[in-house]
């Protein structure tokens, strides 16, 4: 029994290996090597204004030239440029996010998971209370206490994603005490605190590393949502999801204002979900669905 | 051998409350999971605890080691009883009873090295300094035949005989006086189990270990143990010094565990020799708990309860037949 299902798991793993997913890779590497050299690649600042060339189409239509590959915008704007500096915002308002809730959820996922009984009753109760609240109506609450910015997005989504950590580190958690090593780690005195740290943490890491992945994804989506709506990031930023606001108004006929900081937030998505699912499947070949 | 006493358990109960319903439950009955067992163990001697799965076993090994706060009854080990123990103290008594468990795949971190599994107890004692401990946790390993180059492998890397080596190096580590064996050997393959088997036999001699063995399988127990504790739905129908029980074994539970153990023989046929199945520990039978399955029942067996009788010096047992 134990040895078929090991059997299983490693051709299941084996073939998970075997067909990497090339092209998310490919995606993040791009997204990535963006984030980190955009500074030198893009061809202009993100905020120079070339007034001699407002509002002209990418390269390939007519009135269009090689100086702005993608167009501009009415400021003279190069849209490579600014897709290309707007990288930054959406990965590091994602990673911050991730920092604050999953650093929440998991404390409390861990806590509530390893001491049962009351507390995680508790914390249990405070999930489903913070799930109800409605999220675009909190975000409008926390925009208009701290006033629109980057900020505010990390804040309202750091504060408001934790529950989803803490529900699955704690199934985890309470799977894992169930095993030997954790009565054996209390027979040699450990403390709780060593127990949750050196015994349970490191086997939930793997789980941890699928999560994220497969967040950052979505939280690309959310923070473009947000700044879309004006609730985020400010101009002249180049965030792509304000990007797209700011093309909203001119879309009968400057549509590439609006087109290409999309198509940036989807192939960085996509990269970043394809990887996640093929993690998921290398790292946690049991757990097909979830 | 000096007949100082190491372990002694006196009239021990742990019952589970069973609760029914979601917002307001209420206690609807309680599982006696062991129910006044009492049992000594001399120092230097090994007790070996049989029964079937679901009569307490495991349940009194977690009450002996402090995992669990028994009901009732007094769990005293060297002088001090477990159940009172607390923070300091407690945290002293884990240097003097350690344990080996059932599933070698599960009682090791598959997260850790194995030079961290076997040195973890002394990390969390304290004892000595960083370098000390290394060279301590590379004995051990060696000590219970486990190649110290490999020591920093991953569990997953050694196969269920090894890992179980590797358990019982780190339960030595601490050098306690105790070792609690819940089921040591039944998850091995059986030409493993005596290689483990004699392994602990070759360390209780080195180390004058004193060993509670707990298993279902009576060939295991009969192997390594000097006396033996028969169980059945929390209580102790037979207490007995080792041989004296597969000599003359008198509670009719353990002539029939006795006569179930499978003889090396093709031609043998086993007869299924106990009818029916284990009573609910929630709702156990009235009286004599093994009356329903029992060959000699007399009709007195169904209302009166009976303790435990001596009948030759050091074996006991609890069973109307030989009370008079």
């Amino acid at each position: 029994m134990d040895t078929l299902e090991a059997e299983g798991s490693v051709e299941a793993k084996s073939r998970a290996r075997n067909r990497i997913p090339y092209i998310g890779l490919g995606f993040i590497s791009i997204f990535l090597f963006v984030v980190i050299f955009g500074q030198w690649v893009a061809p202009y600042d993100y905020d120079y204004w070339d007034m001699a060339n407002i509002t002209q189409p990418p390269v390939w239509l007519e009135g269009g030239s090689w100086e702005h590959i993608l167009g501009t915008d009415p400021l003279g704007r190069d849209v490579l440029s600014r897709i290309i500096h707007g990288s930054r915002y959406s990965l590091a308002i994602a990673l911050s996010c991730i920092a604050v809730y999953g650093t929440i959820g998991i404390i409390l996922g861990l806590i509530s998971g390893f001491l049962g009984g009351n507390v995680d009753m508790g914390i249990m109760r405070l999930c489903d209370l913070w799930m109800g609240l409605p999220p675009i109506i909190t975000a409008i609450l926390v925009v208009s206490v701290m006033g629109p910015s980057s900020l505010a997005i990390i804040v309202y989504i750091g504060l408001s994603g934790w529950p989803g950590y803490t529900r699955i580190v704690r199934g985890e958690t309470m799977s894992l005490a169930q095993n030997d090593f954790i009565r054996l780690a209390r027979v040699a005195g450990c403390s709780k605190f060593r127990i949750i740290t050196s015994h349970i943490f490191p086997n939930i890491v793997n789980t941890l590393t699928i999560l994220i992945t497969l967040d950052i994804g979505g939280l690309i989506i959310l923070t473009a949502t947000l700044s879309f709506l004006g609730l985020g990031t400010q101009p002249p930023s180049p965030d792509w999801g304000l990007m797209m606001n700011e093309g909203r108004q001119y879309i009968t006929y400057a549509w590439w204002l609006i087109v290409f900081p999309g198509v940036a937030i989807m192939f960085a998505v996509l990269g970043f979900n394809l990887v996640g699912d093929w993690l998921r499947d290398v790292l946690d070949p049991k757990q097909k669905l979830r | 051998m000096t007949k100082e006493i190491s372990i002694e358990v006196k009239g021990l109960s742990k019952h589970f409350p069973v609760t029914s319903g979601v917002i307001f439950s209420k206690t609807v009955g309680v599982v006696k999971a062991v129910d006044n067992i009492s049992f000594s163990i001399n120092h230097g001697e090994t007790l070996g605890i049989v029964g079937e799965s679901g009569c307490g076993k495991s349940t009194t090994a977690n009450l002996v080691l402090g995992l669990d706060k028994p009901t009732s009854g007094q769990i005293i080990v060297q002088g001090e009883d477990v159940a009172k123990l607390k923070g300091e103290s407690l945290f002293k008594f884990r240097r003097k009873v350690q344990a080996v468990f059932q599933d070698p795949f599960r009682s090791l971190n598959p997260r850790k090295k194995i030079r961290h599994i076997v040195s973890e107890p002394l990390m969390v004692h304290k004892v000595g300094s960083s370098w000390q401990i290394k060279q301590k946790a590379l004995e051990l390993l060696e000590l219970v035949g486990i190649n110290p180059q490999r020591a920093d492998l991953y569990p997953h890397e050694f196969s269920g005989g090894q890992r179980q080596r590797i358990a019982i190096a780190r339960a030595l580590s601490l050098n306690p006086s105790i070792i609690i064996l819940d089921e040591p050997v039944s998850a091995l393959d059986v030409s493993i189990q005596a290689q483990i088997l004699n392994l602990l036999m070759d360390l209780r001699e080195k180390f004058s270990l004193t060993f509670l063995i707990i298993s279902h399988d009576l060939a295991v127990v009969e192997h390594v143990s000097t006396h033996i504790g028969v169980m059945y739905l929390g209580r102790i129908v037979e207490l007995s010094p080792a041989a004296e029980l597969y000599k003359n074994p008198l509670h009719p539970y353990t002539r029939a565990l006795l006569a179930a153990s499978p003889v090396a023989d093709p031609d043998v046929k086993l007869k299924a020799v106990l009818e029916g199945e284990v009573p609910s520990p929630m709702n156990p039978p009235t009286g004599c708990t093994f009356h329903p399955r029992c060959p000699d029942c007399k009709p007195e067996c169904k209302s009166r309860e009976h303790k435990m009788h001596e009948i030759t010096p050091g074996h006991f047992v609890s069973c109307l037949n030989f009370s008079s």
